[in-house]
């Protein structure tokens, strides 16, 4: 309560972005659990031109290129099963990164930097980090490392690659996917990405099905 | 003599004869008053010559944020001040969320209103700013926000502003960083201000907001960047700044002094500040005195009545009456949504609720604080000023244009039960200022007199004049101006002293929006002090479309609906282009102080939110509003017994 007083007090300018966080813990791991737009705001200025990505994708499901908004999927905090719902997708999206990442093993990733994909919707990062057997990947991390490359896109998008629908070079040239790093680093991994579209395994379907399979009976 | 040669010959003598009379009775030096007498002034032929009134109205914003607020950079704004005139100005320019967009029409004038606390913060520590960047705190900001948490450190600043810590280089009134911001705010204006044709007015938004209560108001310089230079922004926090309005007022007279130009202030959603804009007896702890009343009355001659965060010129639960109160209303509580709204503060909020109280303290006082005109204004904390229904781009940058907005929640306190959706933030508005030329002197001019009026958005033009000799034939006139300003005073001016026998009479016109709807209605509002000191008000429908006739209970019938909200578009097979009437007060008492203004009202048109569920494809939630009647509200014309 005085903390609340202090702030109100304090800092007026930011009284709304206030509101936003205060229903919430203090502390967020990621937007999973308080998808506020300033999380999303803010990732604007860091990422310059990270929120064209969230333009990018609804045109890209208005023209049929990615599956149609689906606005039942989108639950307010405050929902009830709010927490049942973005676990849910989490396991989706689980399930689809672990796709790409067969097809990432699969490709050969020793020389790939270290990177983090950030999806926009719900701030979920992922990150990816060459090891001795394959890409070492956690999903639902804290942030990227301090050098990674960090790329920019939305749960559909990652869908979308995890079948084969989309590859990464054609999600860039529409929008879909931005990446943030050194010139070199960027280089390195949208290499690699597409270097990964070109090879979509029989791992990787089989992987997919076995996570579809796993979510239907969750 | 042919019949023709006569003919010439009687018309020369004509000429001549009266030429020989007068030098023949007059032989000293001509009296220029027989003369002026003897060929009375006619009026040019071309009617708009000469004319010394405002002859067209001029659509502006005086509220826009851009990146450099701290609530707007937070939310993801990174359109800058000048990206923001250019936009105002007419041109095509890419949204924050990576969208071309435009207006439908060129503003006349906006204002860039930053936040003064913390301007410039965001875009300077994002730019990597070496002396932020190289305390810990400043560090680990940037890298929370660089790692998706800009919640986390948002809240962090939030308490290290609230405790005072804060990194050598943040922004505060004095150091470099903050004059840096507040010189690219100056250097924006000064580089696409158009003397004639686009008004850049410099400004900044005074923030106070103490316990969630909302009573911001936004600064506007008459003058230059050269004198805009001289000061910085008053800000909220102590020491530098405070967080009540006397302050406010001081800053803007010590401003005055120093730079040699006028300020004036505009406060805005009284509706968010639970009971606290327009108070009758005390104001942070000191009771509203005449040198209260003279203050407000002096520094803020214009309301912002209609913005995104809802309208507020008048509530159904103060106007029982009034079939059009409940329009684009966010009455849920405060700013912040900590505190809910309760009934008792509603009276202290509304705008006409407020020109009802100004009236009983003049009474009391000798001087009406709230004698304030009508502006709308957007609020948008997006760099666009885009608050066309078809072409609306929200209020923060997460809720420009996708299909995610028809569902999304804005913001709510659990704690409290306060939710605001984003379909309820509202497209609206714009500020139409009646001034004789687009420049930065004369708009401030009009303002100080309060010749302005607000829209919620569509741009018509509003005419309303107040007398005591206005005829039924006036309305027949096709220049009501000139009638207008011969016969009376426009918005915004004064009656007094009603002569014997007569009640004041009102001439009010109004053409609709060139690309937009026709209209439905035109009402006069009126207040008064009745003869045991209460506040009475009452609507008068003066003239509408169609032809529709009043009922028993004096209510005239709806003007009908033609809007297809499945494809976001009407026809205007209904209401009427222009309409024009003179009205004469039937309960006028000479002895009661009164104000009367217009409000004009379209017929239904697409609220935004059917244009995006047109567009997206995506279904409204059930309570979503998808049709409204747009509408202009006059400032008022006020008589003193």
């Amino acid at each position: 309560m005085k903390r609340r007083k202090l702030a109100t007090r304090a800092l007026p300018t930011v009284l709304l972005l206030a509101t936003l966080l205060a229903s919430a813990p203090a502390v967020h791991a990621c937007g999973l659990e308080n998808p506020s737009s300033v999380n999303v705001g803010l990732l604007n200025l860091a990422y310059p031109n990270a929120l064209h990505v969230r333009t990018a994708i609804w045109i890209a499901q208005r023209d049929g290129v990615l599956a149609p908004f689906d606005a039942a999927a989108m639950v307010e905090p405050q929902s009830p099963d709010f927490l049942l719902r973005q676990m849910s997708l989490l396991r989706g999206i689980q399930g689809q990164f672990a796709a790409l990442k067969a097809g990432m093993d699969a490709s050969g990733a020793r020389e790939v930097p270290a990177f983090s994909v950030v999806l926009l919707g719900v701030v979920l990062w992922t990150r990816f980090e060459a090891g001795d057997t394959g890409l070492n990947m956690t999903v639902h991390a804290p942030g990227p490392g301090g050098d990674d490359v960090v790329v920019v896109t939305d749960a559909p998008v990652i869908a979308a690659l995890a079948d084969g629908r989309l590859t990464p070079a054609e999600a860039r040239r529409r929008g879909l996917m931005r990446t943030y790093g050194t010139v070199q680093g960027v280089q390195g991994v949208e290499r690699f990405l597409d270097g990964v579209a070109s090879v979509k395994s029989a791992a990787a379907e089989r992987f997919v099905a076995t996570m579809t399979d796993r979510i239907r009976t969750d | 003599m042919n019949k023709r040669r006569f003919l010439t010959m009687s018309i020369a003598a004509g000429l001549l004869l009266p030429a020989f009379g007068a030098h023949a009775q007059d032989a000293g030096a001509p009296d220029k008053a027989k003369l002026e007498k003897a060929f009375p002034a006619k009026p040019n032929f071309s009617p708009y010559a000469g004319r010394n009134f405002p002859t067209m109205p001029l659509f502006g914003d005086t509220h826009l944020h851009t990146g450099f607020s701290m609530d707007a950079g937070a939310f993801g704004a990174r359109l800058t001040p000048r990206d923001a005139y250019k936009f105002a100005r007419g041109e095509e320019i890419t949204s924050n969320s990576g969208q071309p967009v435009k207006l439908s029409r060129p503003l006349d004038f906006l204002v860039v209103a930053d936040h003064s606390d913390g301007m410039g913060f965001f875009p300077l520590l994002m730019s990597g700013d070496p002396t932020l960047l190289a305390t810990p705190q400043g560090r680990q900001w940037y890298d929370l926000i660089r790692g998706g948490k800009g919640g986390e450190a948002a809240l962090d600043i939030i308490r290290s502003f609230g405790q005072q810590k804060l990194p050598t280089g943040f922004p505060l009134p004095g150091t470099p960083a903050y004059r840096n911001a507040w010189g690219e705010t100056i250097k924006a204006a000064e580089a696409y201000n158009e003397p004639g044709r686009f008004t850049a007015f410099i400004g900044f938004e005074w923030t106070s907001n103490t316990g969630g209560n909302n009573l911001h108001r936004n600064v506007i310089f008459r003058g230059n960047g050269t004198q805009a230079a001289l000061v910085e922004p008053y800000t909220t926090l102590p020491p530098f700044g405070s967080d009540n309005p006397v302050d406010l007022w001081k800053y803007m007279a010590a401003t005055q002094d120093k730079t040699g130009t006028e300020v004036l202030a505009i406060a805005h959603n009284g509706n968010m500040s639970n009971g606290r804009m327009f108070p009758m007896v005390e104001a942070f702890g000191k009771k509203i005195d005449r040198e209260y009343a003279q203050n407000r009355a002096r520094w803020e001659p214009l309301y912002e009545m209609t913005q995104t965060k809802g309208t507020g010129e008048a509530h159904p639960f103060l106007s029982p009456n009034d079939e059009f109160a409940d329009f684009e209303l966010w009455d849920k509580g405060n700013l912040d949504g900590s505190v809910p709204k309760t009934r008792d503060m509603l009276e202290f909020e509304y705008a006409r609720s407020a020109l009802k109280i100004g009236l009983r303290l003049e009474d009391v006082l000798g001087v009406n604080p709230y004698k304030f005109g009508m502006i709308g204004s957007s609020d948008a904390h997006t760099g666009l000023a885009a608050m066309e229904e078809d072409n609306f781009f929200g209020k923060t940058a997460p809720q420009e244009p996708s299909p995610e907005r028809m569902t999304k929640v804005f913001f709510a306190d659990p704690k409290t039960g306060v939710k605001v959706m984003d379909w309820e933030v509202g497209a609206s508005g714009y500020a139409a200022v009646w001034a004789t030329e687009n420049t930065r002197e004369a708009i401030f001019d009009a303002m100080k007199r309060r010749e302005t009026y607000a829209t919620t958005g569509p741009r018509m033009a509003v005419r309303f004049f107040g007398g005591w000799d206005f005829a039924a034939a006036d309305a027949s006139n096709r220049m009501p101006a000139a009638v207008g300003y011969a016969k009376g005073v426009p918005m915004g001016g004064d009656l007094a002293k009603a002569p014997n026998g007569k009640a004041p009479t009102f001439l009010v016109a109004a053409l609709k929006d060139a690309i937009g709807a026709n209209l439905d209605r035109i009402q006069v509002v009126k207040g008064w002090v009745d003869k045991d000191g209460r506040t009475q008000e009452k609507v008068y429908d003066v003239v509408w479309s169609g032809n529709r006739k009043p009922g028993a209970d004096g209510k005239l019938p709806p003007v009908g609906n033609t809007v297809d909200v499945a494809n976001a578009t009407w026809t205007n097979t209904i209401g009427a282009p222009e309409l024009i009437t003179v009205w004469k007060d039937p309960q006028f008492d000479p002895k009661q102080r009164a104000f009367y203004y217009a409000r004009v009202i379209e017929i239904p048109t697409p609220r935004w939110t059917a244009y995006d569920a047109k567009r997206f494809g995506v279904k409204p939630l059930p309570e979503t509003r998808m049709v409204l009647q747009e509408r202009a509200y006059t400032a008022p014309i006020w008589y003193t017994p």
